[in-house]
């Protein structure tokens, strides 16, 4: 089973430095995450990182200057999150932060929306400049049925018994022989065709 | 400034309980706002002894961790002590996994910080 192509949101978003318009997006994802049905947990901590990296982009990255714009491009389905945030600033190296979960800088009021990040998602990855960081989550708990479709290379035949497998034998050789019969009587049967799964992804309206 | 008051506060015995009012904790004037109502307990009302009550706090961000911190070292320079209670779980897991669990006394509830 896998989730059906259709049940995936995409958008795009460029906004102005300003933490209110970060929110807005975050509000639409939050509605999102609610219709595919994630956990409080994992929407917990989406909240967190998101608004972590919009946060940074517009704060640290574009230093609140309203001229300048965070690009977002947003993926979600009912088994992932990804968000990518761009900020237009000169870029750093995250791994030049301290860790703010260590002894000597646990005291301190900033620095820990890096970490945040990494300690939140299934992936963080920085661009080499340091201006762009890719989230990504994957749902802990299963995906609810209602967004699953049955691939066509899940369907297996779940092995017998041996007393039983001889008895479907022989029923199948009979079977096989008075298909044979019927056919040398009657024209053959055409195979039903098996319905592929729609591919292409379809934007679903935002709320 | 705005006029939304964003704690209540109540005295039970020597201790100051402060709940939190906001649901979110994430928007910058918000967080100024509580931080300076927080802040005012310590400096102008003189409380020694502070606790948080996080019931209605569904979430906060990292600014808003910041404002705490900066509460415990305004309570620590007057050998005060702090308490944070009735943390939601997923908030509770936010302070473990960034070790300020080993700065803030967690406590379940209102009964438990002031025994």
């Amino acid at each position: 089973m896998k989730v059906a192509a259709c049940f995936c949101w995409v958008k795009d978003f460029c906004i102005p430095s300003r933490t209110d318009a970060g929110h807005a997006i975050l509000d639409g994802v939050l509605l999102q995450l609610q219709d595919f049905e994630w956990e409080q947990k994992d929407v917990f901590a989406i909240q967190l990182s998101f608004e972590e990296a919009i946060v940074n982009a517009i704060r640290h990255g574009n230093q609140s200057n309203n001229r300048l714009g965070v690009r977002v491009h947003l993926e979600i389905t009912p088994e992932r999150f990804l968000a990518r945030v761009e900020d237009e600033g000169p870029g750093f190296n995250p791994d030049s932060l301290p860790d703010p979960t260590l002894e000597d800088f646990l005291d301190r009021p900033c620095g820990r929306g890096v970490k945040l990040m990494r300690a939140f998602m299934t992936s963080v990855h920085f661009n080499p400049t340091g201006n762009a960081v890719t989230l990504e989550k994957y749902r802990s708990t299963p995906v609810p049925e209602k967004f699953l479709v049955q691939e066509a290379q899940d369907v297996q035949e779940t092995p017998e018994s041996p007393e039983v497998q001889d008895a479907q034998d022989a029923q199948e050789v009979q079977k096989a022989q008075e298909v044979q019969e019927a056919q040398e009587a009657a024209p053959p049967v055409q195979p039903e065709c098996t319905a592929q799964p729609d591919q292409t992804q379809t934007e679903i309206p935002v709320h | 400034m705005s006029d939304v008051r964003h704690i209540t506060v109540k005295t039970v015995e020597d201790f100051c309980i402060a709940t939190l009012l906001d649901n979110r904790i994430v928007d910058d004037m918000n967080i100024y706002e509580l931080g300076q109502e927080l802040f005012a307990l310590v400096e102008q009302s003189g409380y020694k002894k502070i606790v948080l009550n996080f019931t209605n706090v569904g979430f906060l961000s990292s600014a808003a961790l910041g404002k705490l911190i900066m509460l415990y070292k305004k309570v620590a320079v007057r050998n005060g002590s702090l308490k944070l209670c009735c943390i939601s779980p997923d908030i509770r897991e936010l302070f473990t996994m960034m070790n300020l669990d080993r700065i803030f006394t967690i406590c379940g509830t209102e009964g438990e910080a002031i025994a």
